[in-house]
């Protein structure tokens, strides 16, 4: 019964005081709908991340392939094969993996024309004829001539033969008729050719169109097999983006119906007597197929909660399929990794997420508290009414609580709704709404929320609750009193409690710092928990800091305003001077909000300036182009280029290798997109010091302008007559003349003279220096041209690698539209090298000289006039080269050669670690296979683009002089097309037209480039993270929440300031001071100290921000970001919000100052009697 | 009678940061059962903090004090509970310090019996029948701030009374109600305390109203300086710049208002009306 009469007294008082509980009701609310926001908002968010990582994967990521690679393909095994994967499909993963779809496809097969050397038809039907002779002659069957099989013409076009069940839907026939399934021999008989479908470019390609014929043969060993073909039709695909094409071009392929492709893949008996060629089979025997299901994901059908499920089951899928086929039937999926790293990333990535609403949190905890703090202090007197009619303590408690409670619980009851909504609402607010597309955020129910209102309550009851305590157990005359006193320090000063808190949040702080944030030890990343607290944490301790100096500060402000003769300065100054402690909750309320809000501009310019970087730093420059020797292309007009050349090496040659990126450093210093913290000294001063006179490096001998060919006089020593008696089968000595030439784009180019020296006579040998034996490049050598090296190759049968020979030369002259250059004497700049012998001003007999200088028996010595005149003689003086005896399989090729100097080399600090470098040292390198001097000439620091990890320590090399070192070599390529050579692949450009550059670049290239970086590009990916999306929504909701609790609390505390001090206001009126006057004088108080908490808040929350970078710090994948995230203050929004929130407060104080001072006089004065 | 409350060299030193005030300098005063006294004396003469003593709200620096037989001058947090709840009842000046404004009138007479454990139905009886007894039965069920000035501070007096106290404190009661009313206040008390053996204990300005009390104490610099019964002949204090302060009654009777004329004569000092001007 009294318990039932006590709730009814606390109804009561809760029903009286609803105006000033409502507030303490809406921060209860808060802070129950935060800590119910935190469990939804984090899964809403990783619901919608979830569904932006795989509706953004490439199908490639997520899809299932299973798939069959064989040459003997059999019709029943490709049924087997399928049954296998169809009911694995839809035991194991077809909740997610709704569809699929199979196709079949062989390797490449050559386009043989029917008509290609002759008609390939009419010659079977000849050689019939003629074995048909034979066999009436009697002849023997075994010099029988072999049947003429159909060859492929030099530039035969390739293709490949597709189907699949259900294929005829997926194209449209725009010439021609599908075939029928065709499961045996065409009707015409055995040499009825097969029927095929063509792809509309395909066709085109080879100007073949309905019922043209023509051959199709595989790539396998066989010369027999072979197919004639009839093109049946022509078709285009219905789609071309249908899964089924893969990375194939519909529109370049040939078809078959399934059946006919089951059948002809196998081998089809016929009679050897009337098939053309006479084989006892046809189809294509042997050739490489592959059966492939494409088993199609799709993304809205996987919750959040099915992660595990559906790893399982993709693991099911591929053991059932490897054991069930006997490892025949292989599966792939990158869709486990996929969900890994996603995984991964909600820990790290959501981690600030739960730091910062952990930290909304305690800003409105804070709210609840300081109202519940406002509201006992007015409940003082009654309190002390209660205790003269016979309370005792308990029963004040009591009743305090009581009224907590139902605070509580009615928060409790609101709180899931208003959770709801606020998560919602950041669904359509951007940045989040890009992703959502203006839609409320789908609120995630996969957790339990009870626990979360009920810490909610608890929180709530104890922070109203436990601030009775102190004040139930005071005397009545002290609660009356508690007015007119000087407030006394806190608690937390008293006992030095504030001191105590900030050394442990630094203690945290250098925990964290030291064993990281995330904890990675075990399968899963983790969350430190002490991590979400920390910035909570570490936000209070600030704010028992500044309550400490608080008081300090607002005296010295006090002080500079008693200084002012305006009353309305030097009245709010006497009373910051001599009482500034009550006003540390109303600058720390201030200070949170703004600090709030400071946080979370700095937090979302902080991240965007880490997307850029980040973008700018993965993508290298305004445009990367990744493909083969991209580094060579021409660089459309209106933009910069600079080829680089990415490889591995090690300093010293350690075993642990280094990342390489060789670039040309003017042009890479200019291009690069270089942040200040990445070096010490610019990037030109960085890279500069490659080439620390600024020249490119010498690679030999420059040709003269306009220079077509080289040429050169010269016959190799024949071996003696006694030799020649000895070996009358040797076959003459012929060496062919091979030069590596360095044309105006860096590319080094191989040439060979168009006849060979002899052993026989001086010739005269050119070298045409407009076509050169490298296939690879894309257009013709550029001059000017610098010759680097020659050697020479035998061209007798047998290795091309000279052994021993000995070559007599002279008159090396370059052919210009002008006449001939000689270069004798410039050759100089070429060192013979790999043992290679070079002797000047020999005499032009030499070659005559050897040849007899050792006779067979009996043979005469020659006569000076015989040798005079021999066709070995030159006159006058020459030069030899004599190529040592070759050691078996030694690679070197003796040559003239330019040698290269020293290459400079920068390292970073892990490299040069490593190898124990520091500047100025010198040592062998590695790069690629080649070993070099080189001198460390300084260190560099990130360089955009390298961070693979796959390397320890990062090297830069001048792109030009390593090319001289990688591919100056010469090779035995005398019977080689030599298509690659160490060369650029990425070209990096600075352009404001990215589009136009990109298409003027790709159309120089043969096919697709490899990949292409853009900033552009690379920061809309990092941008469009949903979860750090989502972090930046919340950021603000939390901001404009601070913005709205902190006008809540400083209208109460000023109307609460205002009104405690009626006395002072009726003395002043009294005194003649006007009403508007008595306002003035008390909004300026307040202004100071909303002034002063702003200002402290804005540097909070900033410094809050620099702490928060470790959080930042950790990528997606749970490792370091690179480059670095560093503070990014914008000064100019920031100063905008705190003139906003500043206005806001203004007109608040404003407001309540009015709405005080506005009260009668005679009201007031009463007041003061009392 | 028995000796409801008993003073011996009371001593009260207020501290007021470094500044000490002597509020009360050996104070000396009992009072007996079912007395109604009044105490008077200028501001800063002591007689609040009397007050505030004797209800237990504050405590004395030196001396004894014990009232209704409980020992204040050493007394724990529960038996200032218990004081509160069997031996005192208060009466303030501030209808605000009496009352709860955001309950009915006869539920803040039950408060205190709510607090003191008194059962529901009890409570509800003596409620009513205080309300009865001080002309508020009608007013039982209406808020406290759609009362006059008289029937809040009457409401007040029954909350007081509600638990039965033995002592009944009142600090200026009347300081905020027109005279009339004020008369109709201390009519009541002085029933109670002749009808009903109440000991009631008064602080007051008004000279007028302390006469029709049974006794009146006039305190001056923390001391007792006269004790003198409401029919007696007034004996006035004189301050050290010759200053008295004259009974309101006594003014009125003589029709004297703000100004007077002082005679020096053979008995004594003669106060004579002034005679103004009508338009004056």
């Amino acid at each position: 019964m009294r318990l039932v009469t006590y709730i009814g007294l606390v109804v009561r008082r809760v029903w009286a005081k609803r105006g000033i509980l409502v507030g303490s009701f809406l921060g209860a609310t808060l802070v129950s709908a935060l800590l119910v926001v935190l469990p939804l908002y984090e899964a809403s968010i990783q619901a919608v991340d979830l569904r932006f990582t795989l509706g953004a994967a490439p199908a490639s990521d997520v899809d299932l392939t299973a798939f069959v690679r064989t040459n003997s393909y059999q019709a029943e095994s490709a049924s087997r094969n399928r049954k296998l994967v169809t009911d694995a499909w839809q035991q194991d993963v077809l909740s997610w993996f709704p569809t699929m779809i199979e196709r079949s496809q062989t390797r490449e097969l050559l386009v043989i024309p029917v008509e290609g050397q002759g008609n390939w038809l009419d010659q079977a039907a000849a050689w019939r004829e003629l074995i048909a002779v034979r066999r009436a002659n009697g002849d023997d069957p075994a010099e029988d001539p072999p049947a003429p099989y159909p060859r492929p013409p030099p530039e035969a076009t390739q293709l490949r033969v597709m189907t699949g069940p259900g294929l005829a839907s997926r194209v449209t026939v725009v010439d021609g008729q599908w075939p029928e399934q065709l499961e045996s021999l065409p009707p015409g008989g055995p040499g009825a050719p097969l029927p095929v479908v063509l792809g509309s470019d395909l066709a085109r390609t080879i100007r073949r169109g309905p019922g043209d014929v023509f051959v199709l043969r595989p790539f396998v060993g066989q010369a027999d097999v072979f197919e004639v073909v009839v093109v049946a039709a022509i078709v285009d695909p219905v789609d071309a983006s249908d899964k089924l094409w893969g990375i194939d071009d519909p529109l370049s392929m040939a078809y078959l119906p399934q059946a006919t492709f089951d059948a002809w893949l196998g081998p089809l008996v016929v009679d050897p007597a009337e098939e053309p060629w006479g084989r006892s089979s046809r189809g294509f025997v042997d050739t490489s197929v592959t059966q492939r299901w494409f088993v199609e994901f799709e993304p809205d059908s996987l919750q959040l909660g099915e992660l595990a499920a559906v790893r399982s089951g993709v693991s099911r899928f591929r053991a059932t399929l490897s054991q069930e086929s006997g490892g025949e039937v292989a599966a792939i999926s990158f869709l486990p990794q996929l969900l890994d790293r996603f995984t991964t990333r909600s820990v790290v990535v959501g981690a600030p997420i739960l730091a910062i609403l952990a930290l909304v949190v305690g800003g409105a905890l804070y709210f609840l508290v300081y109202t519940a703090a406002l509201t006992l202090e007015r409940e003082g007197p009654e309190i002390a009414l209660l205790r003269t009619r016979g309370a005792s303590a308990w029963q004040t408690v009591g009743i305090h609580l009581a009224q907590s409670l139902i605070v509580a619980i009615s928060a409790a009851m609101v709180a899931p709704y208003v959770a709801r909504i606020l998560v919602g609402i950041t669904g359509r607010v951007p940045p989040l709404s890009d992703l959502t597309g203006g839609t409320p955020l789908d609120v995630a129910q996969l957790r339990a929320i009870e626990p979360f209102l009920f810490a909610g309550a608890a929180v709530t009851f104890v922070s109203m609750g436990l601030a009775i305590l102190p004040i139930a157990r005071r005397g009545v005359l002290e609660l009356r009193s508690l007015a007119a006193r000087p407030t006394r320090s806190s608690v937390w000063q008293r006992y030095n409690l504030d001191l105590f808190a900030i050394a442990l949040s630094l203690v945290i702080l250098f925990q964290l710092e030291q064993r990281g944030f995330i904890n990675l030890s075990g399968d899963e990343a983790t969350l430190d928990p002490l991590a979400i607290v920390f910035p909570v944490l570490l936000l209070f301790t600030g704010a028992l800091t500044l309550l400490r100096i608080l008081p300090w500060v607002l005296r010295a402000i006090g002080w500079v305003m008693t200084r002012s003769r305006a009353m309305a300065f030097a009245l709010p100054g006497w009373h910051l001077e001599r009482n500034p402690v009550p006003y540390g909750r109303l600058a720390l309320l201030v200070w949170l909000t703004t600090g709030l809000g400071a946080f979370a501009l700095t937090y979302a310019n902080t991240l965007d300036q880490s997307f850029e970087d980040r973008a700018s730093f993965e993508a290298g420059a305004d445009l990367r182009l990744v493909a083969e020797e991209a580094g060579f292309l021409t660089v459309p007009d209106g933009a910069n280029g600079t080829a680089v050349l990415r490889t591995s090496g090690a300093p010293r040659q350690t075993s642990r290798r280094a990342e390489v990126l060789a670039v040309r450093p003017d042009e890479f210093a200019s291009i690069v997109a270089w942040r200040s913290d990445f070096g010490a000294q610019s990037a030109a001063d960085v890279f500069l010091l490659l080439r620390p006179d600024g020249d490119a490096p010498d690679l030999g001998l420059e040709m003269p302008a306009g220079a077509t060919a080289l040429r050169l006089d010269g016959v190799v020593v024949p071996p003696t007559l006694q030799e020649e008696a000895e070996s009358p089968d040797e076959p003459g000595r012929a060496l062919r003349l091979m030069m590596k030439v360095f044309d105006a784009r860096g590319r080094i180019w191989t040439f060979q003279a168009d006849r060979d020296l002899i052993d026989t006579t001086w010739a005269t040998v050119e070298v045409d220096l407009g076509e050169g034996l490298n296939r690879g490049y894309v257009s013709p050598p550029e001059p000017p041209l610098v010759l680097h090296g020659l050697w020479f190759e035998s061209t007798v049968p047998g290795p091309n690698a000279v052994t021993g020979e000995t070559v007599l030369y002279t008159g090396f002259r370059a052919v210009t539209p002008t006449g001939e250059v000689g270069l004798d004497t410039a050759l100089d700049e070429l060192r013979p090298v790999n043992g290679l012998m070079m002797h000047r001003d020999v005499s032009g007999d030499a070659a005559t000289q050897a040849r007899f200088s050792s006779l067979p028996a009996g043979a005469d010595p020659p006569t000076a006039a015989e040798i005079a005149s021999s066709a070995l003689t030159r006159e006058g003086t020459v030069t030899r080269l004599e190529h040592p005896t070759r050691i078996r399989l030694n690679p070197a090729v003796p040559q003239l050669r330019k040698i290269p100097d020293d290459l400079n080399v920068l390292l970073n600090r892990v490299a040069a670690s490593i190898a124990g470098l520091s500047p100025g040292d010198s040592a062998s390198f590695s790069v690629g296979n080649q070993i070099f001097n080189g001198t460390m000439v300084g260190f560099v620091g990130l360089v955009p683009t390298m961070t693979d990890r796959r390397f320890e320590g990062n090297m830069i090399v001048d792109i030009d002089a390593l090319s001289a070192w990688l591919n100056g070599p010469a090779s035995w390529s005398y019977r080689t097309n030599l298509s690659r050579v160490d060369a650029p692949d990425e070209l990096w450009l600075a352009t404001d037209s990215l589009d136009s550059t990109l298409r003027r670049l790709t159309a120089q290239l043969p096919d697709e480039p490899d990949f292409v970086f853009s900033i552009e590009g690379s920061e809309s990916g990092f941008s469009s993270r949903p979860v750090q999306v989502g972090l930046v929504a919340i950021l603000f909701v939390g901001a404009a929440t601070s913005v709205v609790l902190a006008l809540a609390g400083v209208t109460g505390y000023v109307l609460l300031a205002v009104s405690r001090r009626a006395r002072e206001m009726g003395i002043l009126r009294a005194l003649g001071l006007q009403r508007r006057g008595v306002a003035a004088t008390f909004a300026t108080e307040q202004f100071a100290v909303i002034g002063l908490g702003a200002l402290i808040g804005v540097l909070g929350g900033t410094l809050l921000m620099r702490a928060m970078i470790p959080f930042l710090q950790l990528g997606e994948t749970a490792r370091d970001i690179e480059p670095p995230v560093l503070l990014s203050v914008d000064w100019g929004t920031l100063g905008l919000y705190v003139a906003l929130v500043g206005l806001m407060l203004i007109f608040s104080v404003v407001w309540a100052t009015r709405r005080v001072s506005a009260r009668r006089m005679s009201e007031v004065l009463r007041e003061v009697e009392r | 009678m028995a000796r409801i409350v008993d003073c011996t060299n009371v001593i009260k030193i207020h501290k007021h940061g470094n500044l000490e005030v002597i509020a009360l300098q050996g104070l000396d005063f009992t009072m007996e059962a079912g007395e109604f006294i009044s105490i008077v004396g200028r501001s800063g003469s002591g007689k609040s903090s009397l007050l505030r003593i004797l209800a237990g709200l504050d405590f004395p620096s030196a001396g004894h004090v014990q009232v209704a037989g409980t020992d204040l001058s050493d007394i724990s947090e529960s038996g200032l509970v218990g004081h509160y709840r069997s031996n005192v009842g208060f009466l303030w000046q501030d209808f605000n310090r009496n009352l709860l404004p955001y309950l009915k009138a006869v539920h803040n007479v039950e408060l205190p019996m709510m607090l003191g454990g008194v059962p529901t139905r009890r409570r509800r009886e003596r409620a009513l029948g205080l309300l009865d007894a001080t002309g508020l039965r009608s007013h039982a069920f209406s808020k406290v701030h759609k009362m006059s000035g008289g029937e809040q501070q009457r409401l007040a007096l029954c909350v007081a009374l509600a638990l039965g106290p033995r002592l009944l404190l009142a600090d200026e009661p009347t300081g905020e109600l027109d005279t009339e009313t004020s008369l109709g206040i201390y009519e009541l008390l002085r029933r109670l305390s002749h009808d009903g053996g109440l000991s009631i204990l008064v602080v007051t300005h008004d000279v007028a109203l302390a006469q029709r009390t049974d006794r009146v104490v006039r305190l001056a610099d923390g001391r007792i300086v006269t004790e003198a019964s409401a029919d007696s002949a007034e004996s006035l204090p004189v301050d050290q710049r010759g200053m008295v302060q004259l009974p309101r009654g006594m003014l009125l009777e003589a029709g004297i208002g703000d100004q007077v004329i002082a005679r020096l004569t053979d008995e004594g000092i003669l106060l004579e009306k002034e005679e103004r001007p009508d338009e004056y």
